[in-house]
């Protein structure tokens, strides 16, 4: 290789052709699909202009504090804090400027402020958990935030999610559209999880998985991870 | 002439090394990342003020003003209270608003559906938009539940438009045309034209979800 590309080189499981096998839409270990995932396949299409076209995103007005979990309340929040930043690219390697992500999360005991949340772990009266930014003009973006908890779910007997943060990314077209889970390295929960286990592909479920990343720390502060997310470019097919 | 075996032949390293990185950034090289399921727990991330209305004051561009019910139904004819539905949209005159958020209308919402899964979207009805086939009057769709591992996304129609020259309706298979069109509600009033449409995610109605192809 004649140069170091810092995006390409930073992770060798990146390279590889594109047959992206997203997950099926019934995947029997994860319950809810069982009556929820459409039984016929997607129907394939030229799409138009409305898929290729999407608004100025100016529904949230985005401010100073609203990619950093940590400072949303009076005191400070429990638990490790850490940076999850990284960035948007299509999968041409074409970064994608200016998306819209928004985070939402667990507190550090596994505990969502939703309503619907009845894991008998503490809320975090200085955590709510949820939070957005715009990538810049490059696809970078950051977050500073609380490391979520593990918790248990009903799918199955002693069933626990591994610790996650969800993602929903908008880009550039209606139809560059995200929606995905964030994993944590040497998590031994994520081989027993049949949400991460309904992707197929190997290579793209460890792409769900954050890396740590010295360089993102803040010394004595917080620990840095990198979560690069990869669209389809804007106006063709997504696999 | 000149036959050549390689398309590198007889260029020097440093030209070939060159092409190489051209062809690696031209070509489609990295995998997308992988889809998950919004999961139950996501009003609070998405929706945060409670859904994001399509029309959110009296500024508003041309148009008929309608409203779309119905309800996101699951295999067993079940309710699903944890969808979100986000859509984007047309004005009256066809036109995308792409440039700048407008403060009253922008041509895209979100709505999560109420715990009988039904959902009530208040919008202007899209003109026949500027494309380069005119496409009959549509809403884009995604929808997101727990329990949806893919992104699901589809378009609905109305049944009092010419959607028989629609190009992308021409693509799916006619049987099931139907899923995609919203009915006409004898309810309506002369301000509010009122339609209705129902998400079947499966079962012999199963309404049909796309994929773009090449
Ligand atoms: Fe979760």
């Amino acid at each position: 290789m004649s140069s170091l590309d810092f995006d390409r080189d930073f992770d060798p499981r990146l390279n590889g052709p594109v047959e992206t096998h997203q997950p099926p839409q019934v995947f029997d270990p994860y319950v809810s699909t069982r009556l929820r995932g459409p039984r016929n396949g997607l129907i394939p299409i030229h799409s138009g202009l409305t898929e290729r076209t999407a608004p100025v995103y100016g529904f949230h007005n985005i401010g100073g504090e609203d990619n950093d979990l940590t400072v949303q309340h009076e005191g400070t929040p429990l638990g490790q804090k850490i940076i999850v930043a990284g960035r948007i690219r299509d999968t041409h390697g074409q970064p994608i400027p200016h998306a819209l992500i928004e985070l939402w999360q667990a507190n550090s005991a596994g505990r969502y402020i939703h309503k619907r949340d009845q894991h008998p772990a503490p809320l975090d009266p200085n955590f709510t958990g949820a939070g957005r930014t715009f990538a810049d003009a490059h696809g970078y973006y950051s977050f500073t935030t609380i490391r979520p908890g593990a918790y248990p779910w009903g799918n199955h007997y002693n069933a626990w999610r591994p610790a996650h943060i969800h993602f929903s990314v908008l880009g550039q077209g209606f139809r560059q559209r995200l929606i995905t889970q964030m994993y944590f390295p040497d998590d031994p929960l994520l081989e027993i999880d049949p949400i991460y286990m309904a992707n197929p592909d190997r290579r793209v479920r460890d792409l769900l998985i954050a890396r740590y990343d010295r360089r993102f720390d803040i010394p004595d502060n917080a620990l840095g991870f990198r979560f690069d997310m990869f669209l389809g470019p804007n106006g063709t097919p997504l696999e | 002439m000149v036959h050549r075996s390689s398309p590198f032949e007889g260029l020097s390293p440093r030209e070939i090394m060159r092409r190489e990185q051209e062809e690696a950034t031209r070509q489609p090289a990295w995998l997308p990342t992988g889809t998950q399921t919004v999961g139950p727990y996501f009003h609070f991330g998405m929706v945060e003020r409670g859904d994001v209305p399509l029309i959110r004051g009296d500024n508003l561009p041309p148009g008929q003003r309608i409203r779309l019910t119905g309800a996101v139904l699951d295999g067993a004819g079940a309710p699903i209270n944890d969808a979100l539905l986000e859509i984007w949209q047309a004005d009256g005159r066809g036109r995308f608003h792409t440039e700048r958020a407008e403060p009253d209308f922008d041509g895209f919402g979100r709505f999560a559906t109420d715990a009988d899964g039904a959902f009530t979207i208040d919008t202007l009805k899209p003109g026949v938009s500027d494309d380069a086939l005119p496409a009959a009057p549509h809403l884009d769709v995604h929808l997101f539940a727990r329990g949806v591992l893919h992104t699901l996304f589809t378009r609905i129609y109305f049944d009092d438009e010419h959607n028989q020259h629609d190009p992308l309706l021409a693509q799916v298979p006619e049987e099931r045309r139907d899923t995609l069109i919203a009915r006409r509600s004898t309810t309506s009033s002369e301000d509010v034209v009122t339609y209705h449409f129902n998400f079947y995610m499966q079962g012999a109605a199963e309404t049909v979800f796309l994929i773009e192809q090449e």
